[in-house]
């Protein structure tokens, strides 16, 4: 009898440590762990973000989002969140935030420093976490929220959100150029060119000419310079500077793409971006026919404008494909 | 005619009767939280030791096959698409949110609820519940309220021994043939895992001791007097138990989805 | 003699299933007295003895003990009266988990407050009168029938009860130990005047004790007979009642 007694008693006892253990072991003791709370206000789309989705601090998982609410009254979407005080630590691997005051005091300090919060991807799922990292941007002004004892942090628009709106300034530039006007000028040149070849009169200047007329890559090089010494010289450049600034986005957008472990996917974004390149190159080394290169690149832009569009409303969609067909490669 | 009425009247009274029985049930907790001195602790002590203690090495056993065979089964489908490291989750949540409390209670079903309803039937065949009336001592407080406390007190630990046994089947799979370290599964396992999954597990594991123990001591309660009837009881409880297992399990899922866990 | 009647027993209808096997029985027993309840195989002696000790409710009719009804009693009454009278079952109705000791202490556990100390003395003493000394530590299971029955008398003996109820007490018992426990019976009722009422169909035994029987018929499904059992036998109306007291007329060589 005492024997069963002790064998139950210690069945009981150790499920019951062994419970516990569990408990902790599932994270029971990060509840009790010193906490501070977060909060930031998104303008964009929150969308794939979940509460209990990770807080992580250059990539550390720091604490958890606690909540997720629309603020009415300017639509921001509000993000609170806890980080654990025990992931920070000091040289001498103690906790270096004893309370939430000093931490509150260090936030204010890396905020100056660039400190912003910002949504990224976590995997291949189009689930997202939110990202407490360093960036160069200003980012949004830390919104007034007189709420106490609640830590606010500025939110930096999400690398998608970001490339899309460098790349509707660097568009709206192109779109600022007249390409018809450079086209119906280039047709009017070489209309004049053609009159002037055409012209009885000036049998003199068609054998002066003959060489150029034998080779057309001669001729336009001729007239490029004509061109670039009339008064589409800046036209010509601001163009250049443009299709620069787009293969640099080009080039961001793929790394960052790369960076987020995106691969599979975009393929319509990276053809995109291959025929605007491509295009790129094809205006430098051919400045012939510029009418049909203008329209193409022109083709490829709307192409690029309509995906960084897409990106910018529905992010996921990058990974999911877009709803409505695929992207017009130029 | 009057064969089809005289069934519906012996069906109605099998349902009053359990009603009384659910009545005479609450009195006799009542008694037995009023006066604790009065509880059958040494009954409740003996099933704790015959349902809990002697149970755990097949509670174990099964358990530790169920989160084998899951990680095997997700290994073999997750590994095409390089997620091996998944098949934590899958195990983890699988075993600790469903499949540790079920298959406890479904040991526990063919373990104490088959051997309640033939003890309480065989009690019955032997006039020793009709003892126990006459000597005034209601059978349901001398018979079924130890064994409710006992079950109500083991099946839970049994799922955390059955959960526990579960994640390292799993382990053992994930680290044998999976080819993952076991710092990295078992990191996985704690970090995906939280104590609200394990509590959630856990506290089903109420609701089906006190499914397991009532329809066993019912049935037994309701068996024939004679050597078959008991044999019937054992049977039906243990059959009754386990279709109203899983219907509850369903209803306490459906319930922690509609508080949102 | 009518304030005598510590058993009333009227216009008792019981059965199972809404089928009567007994209808409207009336039937008193004094105090003190041996009454046995007789009848054929299935005759429904042991239903009424379920209804006489409040195990099953009847049809109509009331069962009085001690003046109160057993019928219409609330649960507290009811316990009250059955803590006045003990019952022994067919196989003594012990419970295999305890020794016989802890069996006989149950009903004081239940009912008294002594110590553990003094219930173990009282229950000893009880065990005692029942010629099972040194038994005590003994499971049912260990002991033979006639022994588990008398262990069963010492529980129902263990609150003094004023009234003993005994069904089949000779069932399966060799003829010595049958009249060992005839005798204890006669020694109980001299000993603390309980009345006591048997249902059997042993004839010796009805013989030995009884003051007083009844008889059941299963056809008439009421009381055929009433009175003492050596003057039914020569003088009762019914034929089959004595033949029934004679074994049909094949008395012993």
């Amino acid at each position: 009898m005492n024997k069963k007694l002790f064998w139950s008693g210690f069945f009981i006892l150790s499920m019951l440590v062994l419970f516990v253990v569990m408990l902790f072991g599932f994270g029971l003791a990060a509840r009790f762990a010193p906490k501070v709370y977060l909060e930031s206000y998104f303008p964009e789309s929150v969308q794939g973000l979940a509460e209990g989705a990770a807080v992580k601090y250059k990539g550390v998982p720091v604490g958890k989002v606690d909540d997720i609410a629309i603020r009415g009254t300017d639509q921001q979407i509000r993000v609170s969140m806890s980080v654990d005080l025990d992931n920070f630590q000091g040289m001498d691997r103690r906790p270096l935030f004893a309370d939430e005051k000093k931490f509150g005091a260090w936030l204010q300090e890396e905020i100056a420093k660039g400190l912003r919060c910002r949504l990224d991807y976590a995997g291949i799922t189009g689930m997202r976490y939110i990202e407490l990292d360093y960036f160069d941007q200003p980012g949004l002004p830390p919104e007034a929220d007189p709420t106490k004892g609640v830590l606010l942090i500025p939110s930096a628009a999400s690398p998608f959100k970001d490339i899309a709106r460098s790349l509707n300034t660097s568009l709206e530039r192109i779109a600022r150029i007249r390409f018809e006007e450079i086209s119906d000028n280039l047709v009017h040149s070489l209309a004049d060119l053609n009159r002037l070849l055409a012209n009885p009169d000036l049998r003199a200047a068609i054998e002066s000419l003959h060489g150029m007329s034998a080779n057309l890559e001669a001729s336009s090089l001729v007239m490029k310079n004509v061109l670039t010494e009339s008064r589409l010289t800046k036209i010509a450049e601001d163009t250049e500077t443009s299709l620069a600034q787009i293969r640099s986005l080009t080039q961001r957008l793929n790394d960052e793409l790369q960076r987020s472990n995106i691969g599979a996917g975009i393929a319509a974004f990276q053809q995109a971006a291959e025929a605007v390149r491509n295009t790129a190159l094809f205006v430098e080394s051919r400045q012939s026919g510029l009418d049909v290169l203008l329209e193409r690149v022109d083709r490829a832009l709307e192409a690029v404008r309509s995906a960084a569009e897409t990106w910018e409303n529905d992010p996921s969609s990058v990974v999911r494909g877009r709803r409505d067909g695929e992207f017009v490669a130029p | 005619m009057d064969r089809i009425g005289g069934e519906i009247r012996k069906i109605l009274r099998q349902w009053m009767q359990l009603v009384e029985f659910f009545g005479q049930l609450g009195l006799d907790i009542r008694t037995d939280l009023r006066h604790p001195g009065r509880h059958r602790w040494r009954e409740t002590l003996y099933y704790i030791d015959l349902c809990g203690r002697r149970s755990l090495g097949i509670v174990v056993l099964i358990c530790g096959l169920m989160g084998f065979i899951l990680a095997l089964q997700g290994g073999l489908l997750i590994r095409e698409y390089g997620g091996e490291l998944f098949v934590a989750d899958l195990v983890g949540f699988s075993l600790l949110k469903e499949l540790g409390p079920l298959m406890v209670g479904m040991i526990a079903t063919g373990r104490a609820g088959s051997a309640f309803a033939a003890e309480i039937g065989t009690m019955k065949v032997n006039e020793e519940v009709s003892a126990l009336t006459t000597m005034g001592i209601s059978p349901v407080r001398f018979l079924v309220v130890p064994k409710l406390l006992a079950m109500l007190i083991v099946l839970p630990l049994l799922a955390v021994a059955g959960d526990m046994a579960g994640l390292l089947g799993g382990l053992l799979i994930g680290v044998t043939y999976l080819d993952l370290p076991v710092s990295a599964y078992w990191g996985r396992t704690l970090q995906v895992l939280s104590p609200q999954v394990l509590t959630l597990g856990v506290l089903k594991c109420f609701v089906f001791a006190a499914l397991i123990t009532l329809i066993g001591c019912w049935r037994g309660f309701q068996a024939d007097p004679d050597a078959q009837g008991v044999g019937r009881a054992a049977t039906g409880a243990v059959v009754s138990s386990i279709l109203l297992l899983v219907v509850a399990d369903l209803f306490i899922t459906l319930f922690y989805a509609s508080i949102g866990c | 003699m009518e304030n005598d009647a510590i058993i009333e027993v009227r216009d008792l209808t019981v059965g199972y299933d809404r089928r009567a096997v007994l209808e409207k029985i009336n039937f008193t027993v004094k105090k003190g007295e041996i009454f046995c309840i007789l009848g054929g195989s299935g005759c429904g002696k042991s239903t009424l003895l379920k209804h006489m000790i409040g195990l099953l409710p009847p049809f109509s009719g009331d069962v009085r003990l001690f003046g109160e009804s057993m019928v219409y009693a609330d649960d507290a009454a009811r316990h009250r009266l059955m803590r006045r009278f003990g019952v022994t079952y067919q196989g003594g109705a012990l419970f295999g988990s305890m020794t016989l000791l802890e069996n006989v202490e149950l009903p004081l556990a239940e009912y008294t407050g002594l110590s553990r100390a003094e219930r173990r003395k009282v229950a000893a003493e009880k065990l005692a009168q029942v010629d099972l000394a040194g038994f005590e530590d003994y499971m049912p299971a260990e002991i033979s029938g006639g022994m588990r029955k008398r262990a069963g008398l010492a529980r129902a003996l263990a609150l003094d009860p004023e009234m003993l109820f005994f069904d089949e007490p000779s069932a399966g018992l060799d003829p010595i130990t049958a009249a060992e426990l005839d005798r204890l019976i006669l020694k109980l009722r001299d000993q603390s005047g309980a009345t006591i009422v048997v249902v059997t169909h042993d004839l010796d035994s009805v013989f030995a004790i009884a003051d007083r029987i009844i008889m059941l018929s299963k056809q008439d499904k009421k009381i055929v007979a009433e009175g003492s059992p050596c003057d039914l036998r020569e003088n009762a109306d019914m034929l089959w009642v004595r033949n029934f007291l004679t074994r049909d007329g094949l008395s012993r060589r």
